[in-house]
């Protein structure tokens, strides 16, 4: 099955990428790299949250922030008011994020567009204003010199990588699973066509509620580990809007709704960011963020669908396009590279390999084998899109 | 006639929502210009407001080139030239920048290239704030005139003179976009670009053109609005973000899309947020227009003057 030989190419590549992290943090000497290195991860680890909703889905949310500062703040004041070590305070914050999506999720969820992009704007700001009001204007967190383990309070910044790697692996590994199963295939009829994908029988609201969870919940522990690395949470710099712009700006800027593209948009534009900040920062303040801005606008007036797509369409040849003649419509290709259907002497009666097709953008079904022998009952997945798809198929003679 | 406390308290947080409602009804008219014709979700908008705020600041405080004009007048002249002065930033800006991610093919749809609209305004606004941090330096400063330290009282309501003169000015200018985009040719080119582009393109408007006038225009009201605050009100280079919200949530409480909407939209954001100081603490003032603006968003997303069509 190509389908499960892809997966697996995939995880490969995140095994080779987390290799490269460690290799390359076990090289480096300065603590500040080994920091900017941390928040390349935490940060892209945010952007795949980001990615999970609104990436897939096309719900755009403009208030990430909200579940990373609700995380930030479980573990800080976990540590300050419940001597609760980070281990726990960190799935904890996630718990904490997934519920905030879930509360967020149920009444936001009845708008669209434009309309649900801007109530999430809200949220992190309305609650920013509060936390400001309890008076958790700056707290940073305690040191717990008798138990540094515990506390996750490490001498060696080599230690908060490794910790933010997991936790990317960890992400990277549930996109992964979501782009390969039925959730993403739901989340991507949502963004292409939602009251059609209603009308084939997949509950949107179920799948746009257990997005938006699973996104607040990666979004949550990320920032808890974000208190622990930095050790100071304000207001500001955990709800504030540049928080919430962040994984939206990292992965347009790498590219929506695919695994890579939050990564590429981390690792280019955080260290971006933070060198501006560290050359030119003193020289003038304001500078850093002037030549942010321009690179990031410079970048996505050429490439407006983001860096990884246009990566790919430049280095990947486009698939063969199969038997032409078994074309329906233009608008939905379908491609069979072996004979569609044919009687071999096995018992199969059919045999379907390879199968592709996809509508406009949207790849639905990739390598799909479908062999049905005599006298079995078969079950597949993307049966429905697999069973929908015959119907192009040319008629045997 | 001696009035109850509590009623007095309400009278005055009334009347200072009320005057601060012009300026925010002005910038949410701003608002509302862009995102009713290019569909686009500006993020730099609160900027342009700064930059207002700014010029009419050089023009009188900084460098006194208005200051012949007296401490009554030089304000209020410096808050409309402001106007021109964003209105050609504005269309630099779209010429060279924004109209490649808009324009006719990309405002109907929200695609790929809402994803370039963001970005770039985004890029926009850190450039803006950050451009202003080293120009402006981060020193919160006001435009200091007789007008803002007298008030008028009727009663026992005081009314800051600033304030109110700034109400009526912006309200002046309301009327006069709206007779803009009523009558003129210009104004009705906009209207068409904005209800139907593609069908707009067919009866021979210029529709990026038209969306160039849109946004200079959206952009020049709202720094006027700026500058018009700027006589009451401290501000600094991030000033911007404290209005963003202010903004959209004026406009999407009067309808998105409706100019007349964003108008009433952003005055009564200004009366919430001062009637909030009556019973909520100074802190949460804001907290109290988020509320009001989810509450608008879940019950009545269409707005008070939208039309139910414009929802998705």
């Amino acid at each position: 099955m190509r389908a499960s030989v892809e997966t697996k190419r995939q995880v490969w590549a995140i095994l080779a990428v987390a290799l490269v992290v460690l290799g390359v943090s076990l090289g480096m000497q300065s603590a500040y790299y080994q920091l900017v290195l941390t928040q390349v991860l935490l940060w892209a680890v945010l952007s795949l949250a980001w990615n999970i909703l609104s990436g897939y889905s096309g719900y755009f949310s403009f208030g990430h922030a909200v579940f990373w500062g609700l995380g930030a703040y479980t573990v800080a004041l976990g540590v300050i008011y419940l001597d609760l070590p980070p281990w726990l305070g960190i799935p904890l914050g996630g718990v904490i994020g997934g519920i905030a999506g879930a509360v967020i999720g149920y009444p936001t969820f009845r708008l669209r567009g434009h309309y649900f992009a801007l109530a999430m704007l809200a949220y992190p700001l309305a609650t920013l204003y509060v936390f400001q009001w309890l008076g958790y204007q700056e707290i940073s967190l305690p040191m717990k010199r008798q138990a540094p383990v515990l506390y996750m309070q490490f001498a060696d910044p080599r230690a908060y990588v490794v910790l933010a790697l997991g936790l990317l692996v960890i992400a990277l590994a549930i996109s992964l699973r979501v782009e390969n199963s039925r959730f993403g295939m739901a989340l991507l009829a949502i963004k292409q066509n939602e009251p059609a994908a209603e009308a084939a029988g997949i509950d949107t609201w179920r799948w746009k509620m257990r997005a938006i969870m699973l996104s607040g919940a990666l979004a949550g522990m990320a920032g808890g580990l974000y208190a622990v690395v930095l050790l100071v949470v304000t207001p500001e710099s955990v709800f504030g809007m540049l928080v919430s712009a962040q994984p939206l700006i990292l992965a347009l800027f790498g590219g929506v709704g695919s695994l890579w593209g939050p990564v590429i948009g981390a690792a280019v534009l955080v260290p971006l960011a933070e060198g501006l900040n560290g050359e030119l920062g003193d020289v003038l303040p304001g500078i850093q963020g002037v030549v942010y801005g321009v690179a990031i606008i410079a970048i996505i007036l050429c490439a407006p669908e983001g860096v990884y797509w246009r990566l790919r369409d430049r280095f990947t040849k486009p698939r063969p396009a199969g038997i032409a003649s078994a074309e329906p419509a233009p608008s939905m290709p379908l491609s069979a590279t072996a004979p569609a259907a044919r009687l071999e002497e096995s018992g199969e009666l059919l045999v379907l390999r390879d199968i592709r097709i996809s509508f406009g953008g949207l790849r639905a079904l990739d390598g799909i084998d479908l062999i049905v022998r005599e006298g079995s009952l078969h079950q597949r997945r993307r049966q429905d899109n697999l069973v929908q798809c015959r119907q192009w198929l040319p008629h045997p003679r | 006639m001696e009035l109850p406390p509590f009623l007095a308290e309400f009278l005055q947080a009334l009347a200072a929502g009320v005057t601060v409602g012009g300026a925010y009804a002005l910038m949410c008219i701003g608002l509302g210009i862009i995102f009713g014709s290019m569909r686009v979700i500006n993020f730099a908008q609160g900027d342009f407001l700064m930059l207002g705020m700014y010029v009419a600041f050089y023009l009188t405080t900084g460098y006194g080139i208005l200051s012949f004009l007296g401490p009554y007048g030089g304000p209020i002249v410096a808050a409309f030239l402001a106007g021109p002065v964003v209105f050609a930033a504005g269309w630099l800006v779209h010429r060279f920048i924004v109209s490649r991610v808009t324009g006719a093919g990309v405002a109907a749809s929200e695609g790929a290239g809402a994803y370039g609209q963001i970005i770039v305004t985004l890029g926009l606004s850190l450039i803006l704030q950050n451009g202003g941090l080293i120009l402006f330096g981060s020193t919160p400063t006001a435009i200091r005139t007789p007008l803002s330290r007298s008030s008028w009282e009727i009663g026992p309501i005081l009314l800051n003179q600033a304030r109110v003169v700034s109400f009526l000015v912006a309200v002046a200018l309301v009327v006069a976009v709206y007779l803009f985009l009523a009558r003129t040719r210009a104004g009705k080119s906009l209207r068409a670009a904005a209800d139907n582009s593609t069908a707009a393109i067919y009866m021979g408007i210029d529709v990026d053109r038209a969306h160039r006038i849109a946004w200079s225009l959206g952009v020049g009201i709202t720094a006027v609005a700026g500058g018009l605050l700027a006589g009451s009100q401290s501000f600094q280079p991030y000033v911007g973000f404290d209005f963003v919200i202010v903004m959209y949530a004026g406009v999407v409480l009067g309808g998105l899309g409706s100019i007349l909407g964003a108008f009433w939209g952003g005055l009564l954001i200004g009366v919430v947020q001062q009637m909030s100081t009556l019973v909520l603490p100074y802190q949460l003032q804001n907290t109290a227009i988020f509320v009001v603006f989810l509450l608008i968003i879940f019950l009545r997303p269409q707005g008070l003057f939208g039309q139910i069509t414009e929802r998705t």
